[in-house]
């Protein structure tokens, strides 16, 4: 008669042998090697006749031939261009036409091009829910023409040339010449969208013989940062782009020239803050910001001097932020998450207006103050 | 906490809802914990001290309820997996792992359950941990809002939805007599870190992703593919490690209960017997419905509270009722 | 000459007659070569001095036994009078016993014992006059440390019972001895220090050796499957072997039970946690700052060792995406040029490995050099610049080496549980990882050695046992005494 421990232990290595060749086959041999992957950086999507023309930049290693995995001094990058009904359908035949299953988990960049309508982000962007593994983090830009020509730049001051695009969006956006956008805060639909405009430098030379040559100041260039509205667009100039940023609560540094009885005093910004409270006065919504930053001016400036210039800088942001406000509030864009706040503090009131928030907007106060401290 | 209940849109309003229903099933519990306290013995087992048949019905009706569970763990793990991967994984096999490897632990003692589903706990911890350092600075306080229609109907609706994923209380009213120490204290311990868990979870994930959140199938995966660290460029991977784990830990407690329950029916049967039949019934159900696809009619139907409060609360609370107080109670 | 027919012989008793002994002897034992017979007559008693070449020291049977028997003889003694000196007048050995049947006659024969024999008395006197060529105590080769002791136990019973008796000058330290093997009958000691070892599972361990049916104990591994329950269904073992003393004693004073064998230097420690694998006695000579640095990169390195391979595996195959950008682009192009899959790549590394590390431990000494360089040169450059592996997975397997090596008493383990990892994630993915890490903490967390968790003190939870986990806890905790193992004297004082 057998041991009733030895049965009980077979049973065990049973069970464990079963688990193990289960996970064996759980995938069937169809999990797919890094080097067979095509990994996609960026893509752009601009319109077309048969609908959305999809444009990839898909990373291509240097041959086995360099000293290095990645050739640092190449763009490393071949670009897939396809077109489709939509953009899940042109994707498809991207990955079709390049023999490699197409890889968007480092999907950085997603470049729209200029003539294409956001009226529904959410059909647009219906290839990056729910599958695809595109990050919500991707970065979001718009061309100045065609996405396709950004696409097709390959530029070599970082491994990618997505990621050069990248880097110059974050600097930019970190700068405050321009607000930067990415893939949740469109598709959560808490405010008006607002990204940055790259354009191509025309005379840039993109051509695969000198493809290794081109750095970016050459090739491109932040023009604006773009506001869709259900109406249509508006560019803010680069001007506009530091209040913007300062409202948006975005703002980490930027640089603002001050004229000081005379005098062009350049100052370098930091230590951005906002603060925000919305009430109820007689009936009116009254929005108040209050940002406090600091400012660091080119040369030594004494007390006296010190006082007036962020007297004088306060005033000008001030002024600024109020008229960038106003004018955005007047055209129903809400790129400073102003609804989300209404939403929180006055719930009915934002449910009432819940379809037709530009009215709610439209009828807000809003008082901006800004405390600048000279360091 | 793979997705919100179906019906929620609002993440202050869920998270208000787990708060309030957590402080309900303390309450609920309490008959429950006292009868552990009083017979250190199972409701089945009273059940069946008072009578054959009361035995019989409680028992079947603990084992129908441990064996839907389980058929719906099974089934939202094999589903959910195959969504997550990118290439497509065989749900036949996805299920054998999990059913086999619950099987393996569920013919241990529930202390050995306990330690694991402890260390599984501390991964939890530590996971959203690291989600939330990487999406720190996304959040954003303004995205906690009651902007919804009807606020009490949708808090109740909360409540209830967050309630009726308890399958936890029946659970602990079955299990509450093998624990070492207070069971009320064990109870209270147990409801407010779930409680707090939940809330954590909502909290994170409406803070990050806002209303982005119900767009999305799974918002607590995608708040993991949103946060990035200074080692890993996303987090989903350490959600997908620790989301199968407490899969497996739920679906083996789930199934050692059934098999207690089998054995308490059939006292024939040998523990692995048991132990295997407890995890075939749900598998044979669940597997069908997911090779032809047709479980995400499971996901969205909604889950029936009524076992919970016959299970949690109506039945220990007759059982406490009719069963002799102790020595302690007596003088006391 | 068949067993049964020599089991028959142990349990008889010693004639009166001398001869009929010697014959007996004789025949029991096959006229072995290494069986010296010394017959002497004092005053008309004949007497017979046996003792077994190697094992009897020849100084002292001269001067001990065959100096007094001598002097003895002068004296024109009868046969009462020399086995009355014998056996309680004289001083001839410190080990003195007196047995009376042929199967103890034997037994202290082969330890050592000298033994005589008077005709006209059924009884023989053994003196312990062992000489046997035995190693000296020497440096622990296996279980190293910077600042500790370097002496360790050798394969002699009586000196390694003498190296705790040393450092624990407590009466209340008992050893016990007991004798398992049929053929080999091996002396086993169970050492525990009385009022701190569970008097229950001492009284266990006593009964599962006294029930061992094996002929021949050589070793720890012997005896393994038998007092530890968990033997063919845990990865890791709930008995630790130490070849170190002060390990030994330390583990003593925490309420476990030594248990000593005779010809192996590795003794056994029971029940024994998890957690004693990442605790050193280098722990209890650097500062507490320092100790608990050092036991966190045992437990990293355990991570590394076991997940490390697996992880890397599933990743690269199924999750690129958790790589930073940078990373992935650098795997990318070097898996570019090698033929196989990451997942093949890496068992074909680590079985390569393993064959390396498995030739480097046979090989003799001055051989092994030429496994570094074979190692290095042809498996690391030559491999990776042929392209048959790609650098990024060579370095993962250096790391995971390296790793495992930290943890000598767990390699067995790790190096099992690596390439299970390794098929999981390279064919599952992390839903593969993720249900061979439940299989693993399952395992562990079912390991229950008499009365104490595997995974004690952390789980179930016991405070005062907890310090010495995850740090090492200062000497004024350490006064108040701590145990990571359950037992009823286990009072904090």
């Amino acid at each position: 008669m057998k041991n009733p421990s030895h049965r009980s232990d077979r049973t065990i290595y049973l069970l464990v042998t079963a688990v193990l060749c289960c996970i064996l086959l759980s995938a069937r041999g169809r999990s797919i090697s890094i080097d067979r992957r095509g990994i996609v950086h960026a893509m752009g999507i601009d319109p077309c006749d048969s609908g959305y023309r999809v444009s990839l930049q898909i990373f291509q290693p240097a041959g086995s031939g360099s000293d290095t995995a990645v050739d640092v001094t190449g763009a490393n990058v071949a670009v897939a261009v396809s077109e489709g009904r939509t953009v899940s359908e042109a994707l498809s035949k991207a990955g079709s036409s390049t023999g490699k299953e197409l890889f968007f988990g480092h999907l950085q960049l997603i470049c729209l091009g200029g003539d294409i309508t956001l009226d529904d982000p959410r059909k647009l962007f219906a290839f990056a829910l729910g599958g695809k593994n595109i990050s919500p983090s991707a970065e979001l830009c718009m061309a100045a023409g065609k996405a396709e020509e950004l696409m097709r730049l390959k530029l070599t001051e970082d491994e990618t040339s997505a990621e050069a695009l990248s880097s110059l969006l974050a600097t930019s956006a970190e700068h405050s010449r321009t607000l930067s956008c990415d893939l949740k805060t469109l598709l959560s639909e808490e405010c008006t969208a607002a990204m940055p405009v790259l354009e191509v430098i025309s005379g840039s030379d993109t051509d695969s013989s000198s493809a290794d040559s081109p750095t970016i100041s050459e090739s491109v260039r932040i023009t604006g940062t773009v506001v869709i509205t259900e109406v249509g667009k508006t560019m803010l100039t680069e001007n506009e782009a530091l209040p913007a940023g300062l409202l948006a609560g975005k703002a980490d540094k930027g640089s603002i020239v001050t004229d000081l009885g005379g005098e062009n005093v350049t100052c370098e910004l930091d230590n951005c803050h906002r603060h925000r409270t919305i009430t109820a006065e007689n009936g009116k919504l009254i929005l108040t910001t209050d940002i406090t930053l600091s400012a660091r001016p080119d040369h030594e400036l004494d007390p006296e001097r010190s006082r007036e210039l962020s007297t004088s800088m306060s005033h000008a942001l001030e002024s600024g932020c109020t008229a960038l406000q106003s004018k955005m509030f007047q055209s129903g864009a809400d790129i400073f998450g102003t609804i989300q706040l209404i939403k929180q503090h006055f719930p009915k009131l934002w449910l009432k207006y819940q379809n037709v928030p530009e009215k709610l907007i439209s009828a807000i106060d809003t008082n901006v103050n800004i405390t600048v401290k000279i360091v | 906490m793979t997705l919100f209940p179906v019906g929620i849109t609002g993440g202050l309003t869920y998270m208000t809802g787990a708060v309030i229903s957590t402080v309900l099933q303390i309450f609920l519990l309490i008959p429950a914990v006292k009868l552990a306290a009083r017979t250190r013995k199972d409701p089945c087992t009273l059940a069946f001290e008072r009578g054959k048949n009361f035995g019989r019905a409680t028992t079947l009706a603990f084992l129908l309820y441990f064996l839907y569970e389980a058929f719906r763990d099974i089934g939202d793990l094999a589903y959910f997996t195959d969504y997550f991967f990118a290439v497509n994984m065989t749900r036949i096999m996805t299920v054998l792992c999990v059913v086999l490897t619950a099987v393996y632990a569920a013919r241990l003692r529930i202390s050995v359950l306990g330690r694991t589903a402890r260390i599984t706990f501390a991964g939890v911890i530590i996971m959203l941990a690291v989600i939330a350092a990487g999406a720190a600075e996304d959040m954003d306080i303004t995205r906690f809002d009651y902007a919804v229609n009807d606020l009490p109907a949708e808090l109740s609706k909360a409540v209830y939805a967050e309630f009726s994923r308890c399958e936890c209380l029946a659970l602990f009213s079955f299990l509450a007599a093998d624990i070492d120490g207070d069971p009320e204290k064990t109870a209270k311990f147990y409801l407010i870190a779930k409680g707090a868990m939940i809330t954590l979870i909502a909290g994170m994930v409406t803070s990050v992703l806002g209303t982005f959140a119900f767009a999305e199938k799974l918002p607590v995966f995608t708040l993991a593919a949103a946060s990035e660290n200074l080692i890993t460029e996303r987090s989903d991977a350490v959600f997908l490690i620790i989301w199968v784990m407490t899969g497996i830990v739920k679906l083996t407690t789930l199934l050692y209960c059934s098999a207690r329950c089998l054995r308490l029916l059939r006292p024939k049967d040998s523990d692995i017997g048991s132990v295997f039949l407890a995890g075939l019934i749900p598998t044979a159900a669940a597997l069908p419905l997911l090779l032809v696809y047709g479980w995400e009619k499971v996901i969205y139907s909604p889950r029936p509270a009524a076992p919970i409060i016959i299970l949690g609360l109506i039945l220990p609370a007759y059982l406490l009722h009719v069963s002799p107080k102790s020595a302690h109670e007596r003088e006391v | 000459m068949s067993e049964p027919y020599f089991n028959n012989i142990k349990k008889q008793l010693l004639r009166a007659d001398l001869k009929t002994n010697l014959d007996i002897i004789n025949s029991a034992l096959g006229k072995t070569a290494d069986l010296n017979i010394v017959n002497i007559t004092i005053c008309k008693t004949d007497c017979a001095i046996l003792s077994i070449e190697g094992m009897a020291s020849s100084q002292l049977l001269a001067e001990l036994v065959f100096e007094p028997m001598t002097e003895l003889a002068a004296k024109d003694p009868t046969t009462s009078e020399i086995i009355k000196m014998l056996e309680k007048h004289s001083l001839m050995s410190t080990d003195r016993q007196l047995t009376t049947d042929f199967g103890t006659l034997f037994e202290l024969l082969f330890s050592g014992f000298a033994a005589i024999l008077l005709d006209g008395v059924p009884r023989a006197v053994c003196l312990g006059i062992q000489g046997f060529e035995k190693r000296s105590v020497s440096v622990p080769e296996a279980e190293q440390t910077i600042s500790g002791a370097r002496d360790s136990f050798t394969e002699t019973l009586r000196t390694n019972m003498s190296l705790v008796r040393r450092r624990l000058k407590t009466p209340a330290l008992r050893f016990e001895l007991l004798k398992v093997g049929k053929l080999s009958v091996t002396d086993i000691c169970i050492a525990h220090i009385e009022g701190r070892a569970n008097a229950d599972t001492i009284k266990t361990i006593k009964q599962k050796f006294q029930s061992i049916e094996l002929d021949t104990i050589l070793n720890a591994g012997y005896l393994m499957p038998f007092v530890d329950e968990t033997y063919s269904r845990s990865v890791f073992s709930a008995v630790t072997v130490t070849e170190r003393p002060d390990n030994a004693c330390a583990a003593l004073n925490e309420g476990k039970i030594l248990v000593i064998i005779d010809g192996t230097p590795g003794c056994m420690l029971l029940p024994t946690v998890f957690a004693d694998n990442f605790r050193t006695m280098d722990d209890y000579c650097e500062k507490p700052f320092y100790a608990a640095f050092s036991r966190w990169i045992k437990y990293i390195s355990f991570l590394l060792a076991v997940l490390l391979p697996g992880l890397y595996t599933a990743l690269v195959m199924f999750h690129p995406e958790v790589f930073p950008l940078k990373l992935l682009l650098n795997l990318a192009a070097a898996e570019v040029a090698t033929p196989y899959p990451p997942v093949v790549e890496m068992i074909l590394l680590m079985v390569l490995f393993e064959i390396m590390r498995e030739a480097g431990v046979r090989l003799p000494r001055s051989v092994g050099g030429a496994v570094s360089i074979v190692g290095g040169l042809i498996i690391g450059d030559a491999a990776v610049k042929s392209g048959m592996v790609s650098q990024p997975l060579l370095i993962v397997v250096g790391m995971t080496a390296t790793a495992s090596f930290v943890l000598p008493s767990l390699y067995p383990a790790i190096s099992v549980l690596r390439l299970i990892f390794i098929l999981a994630g390279g064919f599952g993915g992390l839903f593969g990882i993720a249900v061979a890490s439940m299989l693993l903490i399952f395992n562990i967390a079912a390991v229950d050695q008499y009365g104490t968790a595997f995974t004690a003190p952390l789980l179930p939870l016991r405070p005062h046992g907890l310090t010495d986990i995850f740090s090492r806890a200062g000497f004024r905790q350490l006064v108040k005494r701590h145990t990571t193992i359950a037992n009823d004297n286990s009072n904090v004082q």
